[in-house]
């Protein structure tokens, strides 16, 4: 059997179609109508340029506020699904501990739970007056700690950030877990002869070699932080005023209120801006893989 | 043993299947023996049996003694009708969608106003006009104007206009510290703050559910009509605007000292409206803002009628409970394959005996905007009404045209101020720029 087998070109086209007419298509059109004033408000549809852009652009916009959001989000969470996520994955890998499948599966959990579910039972867990977190800090006598965590300015995207850190560890670290147990235990075994410690092990063995699992769930976890929109929506609307919006709940909204034109133009500007981080973190990844 | 058992359940199958079909059979006979009773009632019932009206409404529209008559409408007419219910932020998205889409329910529901229908929902275009049914006479007036355009009456409001929104407070309350109802903002804030030193929360306000605290800013309509009797008009002709009317960065001004002072109690911005009811029954609120109507929430959640009463949004010293002619109402669709049964619906819904109805069974119905009815305000009420209801003004979101639909927008702002993100002059700046961008969209020569 050739293992470089190359097969013709015309074998692509059915996929190519598809899309072309599922992905492509769409998103061309939605282009077209970022430079229209498409609203509820009127049936006519005119040219106007970049001006939706301008809006979105300008310096006295909500929007640049909205992107900063999201970037934010994007960063917090990447940082802590992958740093928990790691080190949850190191010690639920360790031999010494005992009933390592329940904990795995423990952790795993929230990942699997809908973030609808979630933000409703986090929604009463951190309700300021009776959830269940005020009440305990009350019950050990820390009043003083208690807050509105959901609606404080200062606090909310916080609390959204700390939900879906939540929810998404069990998820990076079972992405992890896989790549630790596919690193061939004989580098361990040379380098404790070699007499390296624990943690050079783990730096000169483990985080190399773990490098493309790594780059996976960052990837992962910047995509999904960027497109971010159910966790925010369902536990804050956005809130308090506009301190948790983000991206994609500002399309929403922007739709809710019939500004169809400005509504595709972000959705373009998000699509064009993940693009971008898609293909240079895609680059990175594949640039220099450390090969076993 | 086994074939024996096989062999007496194919009987039986047998045996149901010619049952049912001679069920099916007797079925097609039943007009018949209902002829002798009214045969032209059977006529028209068996031309539309089975037939199906699909109306779409959002949450808390529909009450129950409407689906109870849709149940009795089915009954006589052997049309069913299909209420599909969406969740409240989601509607108005969605029924621009279908509309634009071609693809809407028969009937469809929306807030009336005679401004908003043109700009949001091409009412023209989109729905049939029903000025020739026999309902459109016992309409009230001032309602049917905003569901009208150019004398053409395209919608059907069942929904309780002789109610407002007022602060409703705890006498009990009030009659301890020998309070009394404010007549000025600066005794209302004196009340707060009795109340306050006396570790009671003045006002349950909540601020999370989006569309609430803003009604504070709106409902004060009589003393913007009273800073300028024209203002209405000249904001809806475009020669005046919110910015540069002081009256209102005033109105947001003391909304802010009000929250700043506490008043609205620790936890303001995650209350929900769906609490009001128990807050109020807890003694730990003394007032809230809702419809007058709503003090049937508190009774059921344990309160008791005698103990509450109801004045007016105090800020700018107001005095009056404006009107507001605008509410949830029905259209029928243009493009509907249904016209002529969902006009009988409309029709049923209409007929005196079915609106009284309404108003028995529906704690949040005391009266609907059809003559001939006999409405069941609280004796409370009846006092509001008479006392705080002139009629001489009306709420600004159904009097001043691209107000409603920023609604929740507003909401956003006036969080955002209260967090002191932006100031008050900036709410009113973005009050004018997205009504500028809603005229410009909707072609309006006087923008």
């Amino acid at each position: 059997m050739k293992k470089n087998k190359v097969y013709p070109w015309y074998l692509m086209i059915g996929a190519l179609v598809f899309y072309f007419i599922l992905f492509l298509l769409p998103s061309l059109i939605g282009l077209g109508y970022s430079l229209t004033d498409w609203s509820s408000y009127s049936d006519k549809i005119n040219f106007i340029g970049l001006s939706n852009y301008r809006t979105i652009f300008s310096s006295d916009s909500n929007y640049l506020f909205y992107i900063g959001n999201t970037i934010w989000f994007t960063i917090a969470t990447t940082i802590g699904k992958t740093g928990l996520g790691l080190l949850l994955a190191l010690l639920l890998k360790n031999t010494h501990v005992k009933g390592k499948g329940f904990h795995r599966s423990i952790v795993y959990l929230p990942s699997v739970i809908s973030i609808l579910v979630v933000s409703i039972v986090f929604k009463s867990i951190l309700n300021p007056s009776n959830g269940f977190f005020n009440e305990s800090l009350r019950a050990l006598g820390l009043d003083s700690l208690t807050r509105d965590w959901l609606f404080d300015p200062s606090l909310a995207m916080w609390s959204a950030i700390g939900v879906d850190i939540w929810r998404g560890t069990g998820y990076i670290m079972t992405i992890l877990l896989a790549g630790l147990y596919a690193i061939n235990p004989v580098y361990y075994e040379a380098a404790k002869i070699d007499g390296a410690t624990d943690w050079q092990r783990f730096l000169h063995i483990t985080l190399p070699l773990l490098k493309p699992s790594l780059m996976v769930t960052i990837v992962l976890n910047v995509l999904y932080g960027l497109k971010v929109f159910d966790i925010i929506y369902s536990l804050t609307g956005g809130g308090p005023g506009r301190r948790t919006e983000v991206m994609y709940t500002a399309v929403f909204k922007e739709f809710s209120l019939g500004r169809y034109g400005v509504g595709t133009a972000l959705s373009s500007v998000m699509f064009v801006f993940m693009t971008i981080i898609g293909i240079v973190m895609i680059r990175f990844i594949t640039k220099d893989e450390v090969e076993e | 043993m086994k074939r024996k058992i096989f062999k007496i359940s194919w009987i039986f199958v047998a045996i149901s299947l010619v049952f049912s079909l001679v069920a099916c059979g007797n079925t097609k006979d039943t007009p018949d023996v209902k002829q002798d009773e009214s045969e032209s009632n059977d006529e028209e019932k068996s031309s539309d049996e089975g037939k199906t009206i699909t109306l779409i409404a959002s949450q808390d529209w529909i009450k129950d003694p409407e689906l109870e008559l849709a149940e009795k409408f089915t009954e006589e007419t052997g049309i069913k009708v299909d209420y599909q219910i969406i969740p409240a932020d989601q509607y108005p998205n969605l029924l621009t969608t279908k509309l634009n889409s071609g693809e809407c329910a028969d009937v469809f529901m929306h807030q009336s106003g005679k401004f908003d229908i043109v700009s949001l929902l091409q009412i023209e275009k989109n729905a049939i006009d029903l000025s020739d049914q026999e309902w459109v006479e016992r309409f009230e007036d001032a309602v049917k104007d905003q569901v009208s355009v150019d004398g053409k009456v395209y919608g059907m409001t069942i929904w309780d206009q002789s109610d407002s929104y007022a602060y409703i407070y705890n006498k009990a309350i009030f009659a301890k510290y020998d309070l009394d109802p404010p007549t000025t903002f600066d005794e209302f804030k004196e009340i707060c703050q009795i109340l306050l030193d006396n570790d009671i929360t003045p006002i349950y306000e909540n601020v999370s559910s989006g569309w609430h605290h803003q009604l504070n800013f709106f409902d004060v309509a009589a003393a913007y009509d009273e800073y300028n009797k024209n203002l209405v008009d000249d904001l809806n002709s475009n020669k005046e605007t919110f910015a540069d009317n002081e009256i209102f960065t005033k109105m947001l001004e003391q909304m802010k000292e009000v929250v700043e002072a506490g008043y609205w109690g620790e936890y303001y911005m995650s209350n929900t409206y769906e609490e009001t009811a128990s807050s109020m029954v807890s003694g730990n609120f003394a007032m809230t803002v809702n419809m007058m109507g709503r003090i049937a929430d508190i009774v059921e959640a344990g309160g008791n009628e005698e103990d509450y009463g109801i004045f007016p949004v105090p800020y700018l010293d107001n005095q009056i409970i404006s009107e507001t002619p605008c509410g949830p109402s029905k259209f029928i669709y243009s493009g509907s394959e249904n016209i002529d049964i969902a006009k009988k619906y409309l029709d049923f819904l209409a007929k005196s005996e079915n609106l009284q109805y309404m108003i028995d069974n529906e704690g949040s119905f005391n009266s609907l905007p059809f003559t001939g009815l006999k409405p069941t305000y609280s004796e409370e009420m009846k006092q509001a009404i008479e006392q705080y209801k002139p009629g001489t003004s009306t709420v600004y979101q159904n009097a001043v045209i691209y107000l409603n639909p920023q609604w929740m927008e507003i909401g956003t702002d006036i969080t955002s101020m209260l967090m002191g993100d932006i100031e008050p002059q900036d709410v009113v700046n973005s009050i004018d720029q997205r009504r500028i961008d809603q005229a410009t969209a909707a072609g309006d020569s006087n923008w």
